[in-house]
């Protein structure tokens, strides 16, 4: 027996076809396992061996391998970053701390709060490994959607209503499901994965619609929100990796394309949540790599930067949900690689932070829905994993 | 043609370096070793990057790593209770880049951007090409049956456990698609 017979035993067997032999034998050379790339051996076994801590940035998902050294400030860099605090609290008192409608130019510039008032109430589905309860989206009556990852590694969504978990599981047994939008109606949106694929989905009164924009590379679309009407926003992927937005209203699919957001893999616009005006926002990539929030109102994109925001690939603001009040919430992620939550409300933004959230780029806060009565619910992550959160305003 | 040979798994080894590690977490180290590479090669057909696919490595073990007390030997083999992580792990990067990958679930050696001296070391490009053009035009389905029996070394029972498939299904399902690929491989590239 040849080696590559007793290595694919179930897929060879003596006196083969000479050419089922040469294919398997390519793609055995094609796939074969082969070493990492020794820094980045080293800088996992040492993970290992330490048993974590794991670095996770919330915003991006980016899971890094080496965390960043906290920095020591020197007087000169501390001095230089007062100067433009120095200057924002000039520019304040100057403005009366008057809110800034979008400018022409399509920017909201915006200007930053420390805090918001509130309380932060953590959300953990009891039947999910502790660290793996995200919370995604809150309608007004209150409800909350979101997903958790049971022992197994599968993900399931969740609806938590008045206090009780419900694990919202397709029927079709897709093995993961992530619920990441609810309207005042009851109906959910989000994904779910089966065999590398990805597909949108509606869930109403207890039925699973699934959702695929036949723009988009067959299990690629990804359902994100959806408002009182029913009108559903997500986004696509085209052949070449580039993410695009789209709108589902009454069958129908249109594309939203942000005109600053770049063309290359990895970039794009991916429209996050709708309201019931029919405002959408998210985020594009543009073609440097860096994101952006962005509001559409009446055919115009508005970038919205969160002012606390790093620029660059390595920073960026994530623009989540809206609700009927024009309030939006979103991400940021800053200078240290910390991920932040805000709150845009009449132009001023206002960032969100959990006190449980670990500092630095190995915890952080990221806010993904806000109702009409202005609740917010988001993530934070700690030295266990990631939880749900929901923050009662008043 | 230069290969690296998959490490063969026994079963009750196996389940005796799962039992020490779950005793001991100093021990997982040996579980790790045996893993890692495989682990990588899956992840890299899923990212972009290198450095993508180490990032996710890492977290598939410091996963495995915490849940290890759950894991139990006569429900699932390791391996394929590893890449099951594994494969949420993916899944679940692409969900929270928002993105998805071109060439997802094409073998590092196959993509457009591979290494070329990985290429002409692995397999001549005539045939690089044909396997190329033969994975893209596969539906993902396909592409992550053979991923994970040839860059994860899976069995067919592991595979099915993997992707929620039945046993015998799976079997049918790699015979099956080996056999249309067999006939399309001799055809002339375009």
């Amino acid at each position: 027996m040849s080696p590559l017979t007793k290595r694919y035993p179930d897929l060879l067997g003596e006196g083969d076809d000479p050419a089922l032999i040469r294919l398997v034998a390519d793609l055995d050379a094609a796939c074969a396992p082969r070493p990492l790339p020794p820094r980045h051996a080293d800088a996992i076994g040492g993970a290992i061996e330490r048993q974590g801590p794991l670095v996770i940035e919330p915003a991006t998902g980016r899971v890094g391998a080496y965390p960043r050294a906290p920095r020591r400030p020197s007087w000169a860099a501390l001095a230089a970053a007062a100067l433009p605090l120095l200057l924002l609290f000039v520019l304040l008192v100057a403005r009366g701390y008057r809110s800034s409608p979008p400018s022409r130019s399509g920017t909201v510039p915006g200007v930053a709060t420390p805090f918001v008032a509130g309380r932060f109430i953590t959300i953990d589905d009891p039947k999910g490994v502790k660290g793996t309860s995200y919370a995604y989206g809150i309608d007004q009556q209150g409800d909350i959607v979101g997903t958790y990852t049971d022992s197994t590694s599968a993900s399931h969504g969740f609806l938590l209503h008045q206090g009780r978990y419900t694990t919202l599981d397709d029927p079709n047994g897709a093995y993961n499901i992530f619920a990441e939008g609810i309207n005042p109606r009851g109906d959910i949106v989000g994904r779910y994965a089966e065999v590398g694929t990805l597909h949108g989905f509606l869930l109403r009164r207890g039925s699973y619609t699934t959702i695929d924009d036949p723009a988009g590379m067959l299990g690629s679309t990804d359902v994100l929100g959806i408002n009182v009407q029913g009108d559903v926003v997500g986004s696509y992927t085209d052949s070449a990796g580039t993410s695009h937005g789209f709108l589902l209203r009454r069958g129908r699919y249109t594309t939203l394309d942000d005109p600053r957001a770049g063309s290359s893999n990895g970039q794009g616009t991916t429209p996050h949540g709708i309201d019931q005006q029919g405002n959408i926002v998210g985020t594009y990539t543009d073609s440097t790599g860096a994101s952006h929030g962005f509001l559409l109102r009446r055919g115009r994109y508005t970038t919205l930067d969160d002012p606390n925001a790093a620029r660059g690939a390595n920073g960026g603001t994530t623009a989540s949900d809206i609700n009927a009040r024009g309030d939006i919430v979103g991400s940021y992620v800053d200078s240290t690689g910390a991920s932040h939550g805000f709150l845009l409300r009449r132009g001023r933004y206002t960032t969100l932070d959990d006190p449980k959230a670990a500092r630095g780029a190995t915890g952080g806060t990221s806010a993904w829905g806000i109702d009409a009565r202005g609740d917010i619910v988001g993530t934070y992550t700690d030295s266990t994993g990631t939880h749900g959160f929901l923050l009662r305003q008043g | 043609m230069a290969q690296t040979e998959a490490v063969p798994v026994a079963p009750a080894d196996e389940a005796a370096l799962v039992a020490q590690a779950q005793s001991d977490s100093n021990r997982f180290g040996t579980l790790y070793e045996r893993y890692r590479e495989r682990i990588y090669a899956y992840l890299r057909s899923r990212t972009t990057s290198e450095e993508d696919a180490a990032d996710l490595t890492q977290y598939v073990f410091v996963q495995a790593l915490a849940a290890l007390a759950h894991y139990r030997v006569h429900q699932v083999t390791f391996g394929a209770w590893l890449f099951r992580i594994a494969r949420n792990v993916a899944v679940d990067f692409h969900r929270r880049r928002r993105a998805t990958v071109p060439w997802d679930l094409v073998p590092e050696a196959l993509q457009p951007a591979a290494p070329e001296d990985l290429a002409t070391r692995l397999i001549e490009q005539e045939s690089l090409a044909r396997l190329r053009e033969l994975f893209v035009a596969l539906n993902t389905e396909s592409r992550e049956l053979l991923t994970l029996r040839f860059a994860g070394q899976l069995t067919a029972p592991e595979i099915a456990t993997v992707i929620g498939a039945s046993e015998a299904a799976t079997r049918k399902r790699l015979t099956r698609l080996l056999q249309r690929m067999k006939e399309r491989y001799d055809e002339p590239a375009h």
